[in-house]
């Protein structure tokens, strides 16, 4: 499949359909995300599934997608995407962070035993070029077993990971999602300056609020925790609870307005 | 390419985990962990999530400064290294301390106390990963 893919986007630079395509890369130090401008330099393109395309790049709280293309405007852009790199780029196009025009997504399937190893959903982009979707999906053992404890035992559980936590803000600087100028899990008013290990559970919960309708469930989080906080499963719960009372699953498609991002006639919020 | 990914090392401590760093046009946009460094495996603490900030801040020191009439003021190289020679000659040993750095190599460590130990005759010797 990997050679396809080059193929493909050989095919589009020579033929000046894209300007650019963005992938991962594999140099020496591991792979990494990066742009490839000529047919030689996608002799490096790989299928990682370990590295996201879409973050958040600090300290102008902006995604690198987005700044490239300020940089280079009018470059036709492919991006060879994962479903959890499209759900990430459809989310936030939604939300204002970048612009899909110009943007050809060369969507990939994941195969079975990458979707085991990031317990995922939702293996496959909408906008699929390559690869069978799965067509059954990937339970999630670690929730269900928690799921199946007693209220209490789950509190306790939760007592005892969250109390792990050194407040490194891996998990919001991993996210792709968060992207505020003013982060509530740095002000003052949720999160008291100094205090170690920060207060249950507001800290975390104020980042699962915020995220509640965003979450894309790409794992991130979880993966960037120094203390193996399992913090996907929190998210995954508020994602299927979102998904039950709204219908709504953030990244599904580009085009369906989020619950929480707009207000419909008829909502008690709603004045005529 | 518009954007890079330069792979390096966290320089605050000596874990020294692995970064990669953004960079756009030559300018240093963001930093992101690398999964692929056998000591980090993709995580990093809060300093090192910020380790492409002070590269531009505009707190960083570019020029000596020495303090005269009570303010700090900015002073050629060679004026400065006098200035703490011969403070160095003036003090007795004991009353000389020396604070080295994880974000040295450990050449420079090495360096450091033996220079202090064996030159100056002091045992003071710290370094910043204890404070
Ligand atoms: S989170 Fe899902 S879509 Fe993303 S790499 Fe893992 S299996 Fe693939
Ligand atoms: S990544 Fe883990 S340790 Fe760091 S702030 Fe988030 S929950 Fe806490």
């Amino acid at each position: 499949m990997l050679e396809q893919v080059r193929r493909h986007c050989k095919e589009a630079l020579d033929a000046k359909r894209l300007d650019l395509v963005y992938g991962v890369g594999n140099r020496k130090a591991g792979p990494a995300p990066r742009f490839f401008s000529t047919a030689e330099e996608l002799d490096e393109l790989v299928l990682a599934g370990k590295e996201p395309l879409v973050f958040t790049c600090r300290p102008s709280d902006r995604n690198v997608v987005d700044l490239v293309r300020e940089r280079s405007p009018t470059a036709k852009l492919g991006i060879v995407a994962r479903g959890c790199d499209e759900r990430a780029l459809f989310e936030l196009a939604k939300r204002f962070q970048l612009s899909l025009d110009g943007i050809e997504i060369i969507g990939v399937a994941c195969d079975q035993a990458q979707a085991e190893e990031c317990r995922c959903p939702r293996p496959y982009p909408k906008n699929l070029a390559f690869g069978t979707p799965l067509d059954k999906p990937v339970d999630d053992p670690v929730l269900e077993k928690l799921q199946r404890l007693p209220l209490e035992e789950r509190l306790a559980f939760w007592r005892y990971q969250l109390s792990k936590c050194v407040k490194c803000y891996g998990c919001r600087n991993a996210c792709p999602m968060c992207f505020c100028k003013e982060c509530q899990m740095e002000g003052e008013l949720f999160v008291p300056r100094g205090a170690q290990p920060p207060e249950f559970p507001t800290f975390h919960f104020v980042q699962l609020i915020h995220l509640a309708d965003r979450c894309i469930d790409c794992g991130e989080c979880e993966r960037a925790c120094p203390m193996d906080i399992p913090l996907r499963l929190l998210k995954k719960s508020l994602r299927s609870e979102v998904r039950e009372r709204f219908g709504y699953e953030a990244g599904v498609d580009p085009t369906t307005a989020s619950p929480l991002g707009s207000i419909e006639r008829g909502e008690p919020s709603h004045a005529e | 390419m518009p954007n890079e990914s330069v792979f390096s090392i966290c320089p605050y401590c000596g874990a020294g985990c692995g970064l990669n760093l953004q960079v756009l046009d030559g300018r240093l946009v963001g930093v992101r962990p690398s999964r692929s460094h056998p000591v980090s495996q993709g995580r990093l603490c809060i300093k090192g999530w910020h380790a492409n900030e002070f590269v531009t801040s505009e707190d960083r020191l570019t020029t000596p400064l020495i303090r005269k009439d009570g303010r700090l003021q900015p002073a050629p190289w060679k004026e400065a290294l006098d200035l703490v020679a011969a403070r160095l000659r003036a003090a007795a040993p004991d009353g000389i301390g020396a604070l080295s750095s994880a974000k040295c190599t450990n050449e420079e460590n090495y360096l450091m106390q033996k220079f202090v130990r064996v030159v100056l005759g002091s045992n003071n010797v710290d370094h910043c990963a204890r404070l």
